[in-house]
């Protein structure tokens, strides 16, 4: 055999592209060559049995997701559960699909008993909503290779907003270098999908003690300043509901 | 004796009766048919009239059931609450991209209550409202179980291990529960022959979260030159492992 017709072959970075239905220059000969088509079908043997082996090994079951969901776990298990999560945008898109599920249960709950004439109080506490880091997958806001493997707390360092989801409710964050204070840092946020926004107050804690407090204005915004570096968990406190904005890296 | 019918599988219907033979019956506890009755008034006067109630009769209903083994009372809470249940199935988010019927998930949903719900957990509870939010969790978990099922059917995965199957027994939940520790084993013994933080983002992205390459680059842009980049990436995993007899074995 030439050194030419050895090198026809397609390569198996090749063979898997052309699997995945991928243009490539090495589609025609791909698709005439029998052994080219021989080793594309045992990579995609291999393929499947590793995916049939590994999709979703690190992901909790349905039914312990669907517990923490609805707030039935304690404990260490509860804190793992909530780790994944953080890092998991399926079992994250489960869980969205779970909140939204009890929430239309809750509102049929609500339109019966007010189509019965009665007015109730529904609400009987505080809602607490822990909010997920929406682009954290993406690469904004310095997370680093790869969601399972970024570091503990959320960075801001690079400045790109950061935006969060919490239920009907979306948060964007910024840091910037706070001019009036060298050394220090101001965030600016913007608080969407809420009709009177001005109800909310902003809490920044750092170790179980609130270190700045703001309000938010009647468009959504809220800025805090002069914060020195560190990890704050964020709150936006209601009459009655909570969203937290946890391990938030300055 | 209860037959839970379901139009999917041979291995319907499942025979409440297999729980217990007989219960412990005790003459002063109310019969489940008058618990069934005081029951419905219940549920009437919270859906109806809109009187919030902690559903006394409702949740000794379940209790029977539960922690007395009493068949009747699981009979009557499948007729009281299957309906309400079958309503739940039809406003889940995920549902329709089951491609199951509501009626199946009605089941799964009483099916993994049955399995889940403990006398020790059915005590936790102490008003009906408390049981109600296990059974959504319940109904939730069964619709979510099909749609994995279903992703892994849309990723031309081979859908035969018993990760997936239906939950009907004890020993294959036992079994469920070997079979993920096994593949979580095999999971970390893959990475860690993984040389650098680009191949684990990869293999993670594809094998874990079932991506393609495109979806990667389009994440990562700025990570990668090229989706290229990603099937040369791709190739060199597939190649090392397939060289490392220790982590075969393992998979074999």
């Amino acid at each position: 055999m030439t050194n030419s017709k050895r090198t026809l072959h397609a390569s198996d970075a090749e063979l898997l592209a052309w699997l995945d239905g991928e243009q490539q220059e090495s589609a025609q000969h791909i698709a005439s060559c029998e052994e080219c088509q021989q080793r594309a079908l045992a990579l995609r043997i291999e393929e499947r049995r590793l995916q049939g082996m590994l999709f979703r090994a690190a992901c909790p079951s349905a039914f312990e997701l669907a517990e923490y969901g609805a707030g039935f776990l304690l404990g260490q298990r509860r804190q793992e559960i909530e780790n994944h999560v953080a890092v998991c945008p399926l079992c994250s898109q489960e869980l969205a699909w779970q909140r939204q599920f009890m929430r239309s249960l809750e509102v049929q709950s609500v339109v019966a008993r007010e189509t019965a004439g009665r007015l109730q109080e529904v609400r009987e506490s505080i809602r607490v909503i822990v909010a997920r880091w929406i682009n954290q997958a993406t690469g904004n806001a310095g997370v680093g290779l790869g969601m399972q493997f970024a570091m503990g707390a959320m960075r801001g360092q690079d400045k790109r907003p950061m935006l969060f989801d919490a239920d009907e409710l979306q948060v964007t964050l910024e840091f910037y270098e706070d001019p009036q204070h060298p050394g220090k840092h101001q965030l600016v946020g913007l608080l969407i999908g809420e009709q009177s926004p001005e109800r909310f107050k902003v809490q920044l804690w750092q170790d179980d003690a609130c270190v700045a407090e703001t309000t938010v204005d009647d468009l959504g915004n809220f800025i805090v300043n002069d914060l020195p570096p560190a990890v704050y968990d964020l709150k936006l406190l209601h009459p009655k509901l909570e969203v937290q904005l946890n391990a938030l890296d300055i | 004796m209860l037959y839970l019918k379901s139009p999917f599988s041979p291995h319907f219907p499942i025979t409440m009766h297999r729980i217990h033979a007989f219960s412990m019956i005790d003459d002063s506890r109310p019969s489940s048919e008058q618990l069934a009755e005081e029951c419905a008034k219940e549920t009437h006067q919270f859906f109806h009239d809109g009187k919030v109630t902690t559903g006394p009769n409702c949740l000794q209903l379940f209790q029977q059931a539960i922690i007395h083994k009493d068949e009747g009372a699981w009979e009557a809470i499948y007729q009281q609450f299957g309906p309400l249940v079958k309503g739940w199935v039809l406003k889940h988010p995920a549902f329709s991209k089951t491609g199951e019927a509501a009626d199946y998930f009605v089941n799964m949903a009483f099916m993994r209550l049955w399995g889940a719900m403990t006398p020790e957990k059915c005590m936790n509870f102490d008003d009906i409202k408390g049981i109600l939010s296990y059974l959504q969790t319940c109904t939730h978990s069964a619709i979510i179980d099909q749609w994995r099922s279903r992703q892994k059917e849309l990723l031309d995965i081979d859908t035969q291990d018993v990760q997936y199957r239906i939950e009907t027994k004890r020993e294959l939940i036992s079994q469920q529960i070997h079979q993920a520790l096994y593949c979580k084993q095999v999971l970390d013994a893959a990475v860690l022959r993984l040389k650098n933080d680009k191949e684990r983002l990869v293999f993670h992205e594809i094998y874990v979260l079932g991506m393609k390459p495109n979806d990667i680059y389009q994440q990562h842009a700025e990570e990668f030159e090229s989706v290229k980049e990603i099937y040369r990436i791709k190739e060199n995993i597939l190649a090392r492992l397939r060289r490392d007899k220790e982590l075969q074995q393992m998979m074999a």
